[in-house]
């Protein structure tokens, strides 16, 4: 899916990802996080889904929001361009696992969440922005950055279970 | 997102969110800070239940809503934060910093 880098672009692709989630059995009213506690959200007029897929779309609307406000500098110029996938792959210690795995790539200027240094949020020295890496990093399991040309790609990979 | 206010008692405000609270949104709500400061509010409850999606921008600016309150002897508290953004409230230990209710009801028997 490809979409204008803008901000009001984004719920369009946190709705792509939550989709993809539906198709996976279990997963949007499972709470099998390790990372986050167990609960479900299910307000009125709202959807029902777990932690690990609020989890999912956080990670997702904090690396393009990055994207669009850092790389972009909110021209309204550029795309986001989102491939989601369920591939098996090895863990650090050799297993195989099931992931959700999100690709964004852009076009914008060079930039590399990997490579940055994280502070540890302060919650009442917090800053407006900057605190959506360390929720990227919190909240995945592996992150990796590559520049290609003119193209950033940013995969991000949590595992399911 | 959908802003509904109201003034519930003299210099205590209510607002209710509905939607996302994302770094789309968040700048809306920077305006209402500013309104209620100079309308001479001390404290604003953010009604939270209806909202499904909070990113770290939308975090950032209730909490700055919530220095500019407790700076002039204020606060800003939240009420019915649902389950999986609170999981994120804890894991940015800011459980420990805002005052969250689960219902207005509570609310106003905590002020």
């Amino acid at each position: 899916m490809r979409v204008p880098a803008r901000l009001d672009c984004l719920p369009v692709l946190c709705a792509t990802v939550r989709e993809f989630c539906a198709t996976v059995p279990g997963l949007l009213n499972s709470n099998d996080s390790s990372q986050t506690r167990s609960a479900t959200i299910n307000a009125p007029g709202t959807p029902s889904y777990s932690n690990f897929v609020y989890s999912i779309e956080l990670v997702l609307q904090e690396a393009a929001s990055n994207i669009v406000r850092h790389g972009y500098k909110e021209s309204g110029k550029g795309f986001l361009e989102l491939a989601v996938s369920l591939p098996e792959i090895e863990d650090l210690g050799g297993a195989k696992r099931r992931a959700i795995v999100m690709e964004l790539t852009d076009n914008a200027l060079p930039f590399d969440p990997t490579a940055r240094k994280v502070d540890v949020p302060d919650p009442l020295n917090m800053p407006e922005s900057g605190y959506g890496l360390y929720l990227i990093r919190k909240l995945t399991d592996k992150l990796e950055y590559s520049r290609r040309g003119t193209l950033n790609n940013l995969k991000m990979v949590k595992y399911v279970h | 997102m959908y802003i509904e206010q109201r003034e519930i008692i003299i210099h205590i405000g209510i607002i209710g969110l509905q939607g996302r609270l994302d770094a789309n949104s968040a700048p809306a709500l920077k305006d209402i800070w500013e309104e209620y400061a100079s309308r001479g509010m001390h404290s604003l409850l953010v009604d939270l239940h209806r909202v499904e999606f909070i990113d770290s921008i939308g975090i950032a600016t209730l909490v700055n809503g919530m220095k500019q309150l407790r700076s002039r002897g204020g606060d800003l508290k939240l009420i019915g934060i649902q389950p999986s953004v609170r999981s994120i409230f804890e894991l940015m230990t800011l459980d420990k910093v805002f005052t969250i209710y689960a219902s207005e009801e509570e609310a106003l028997r905590g002020l």
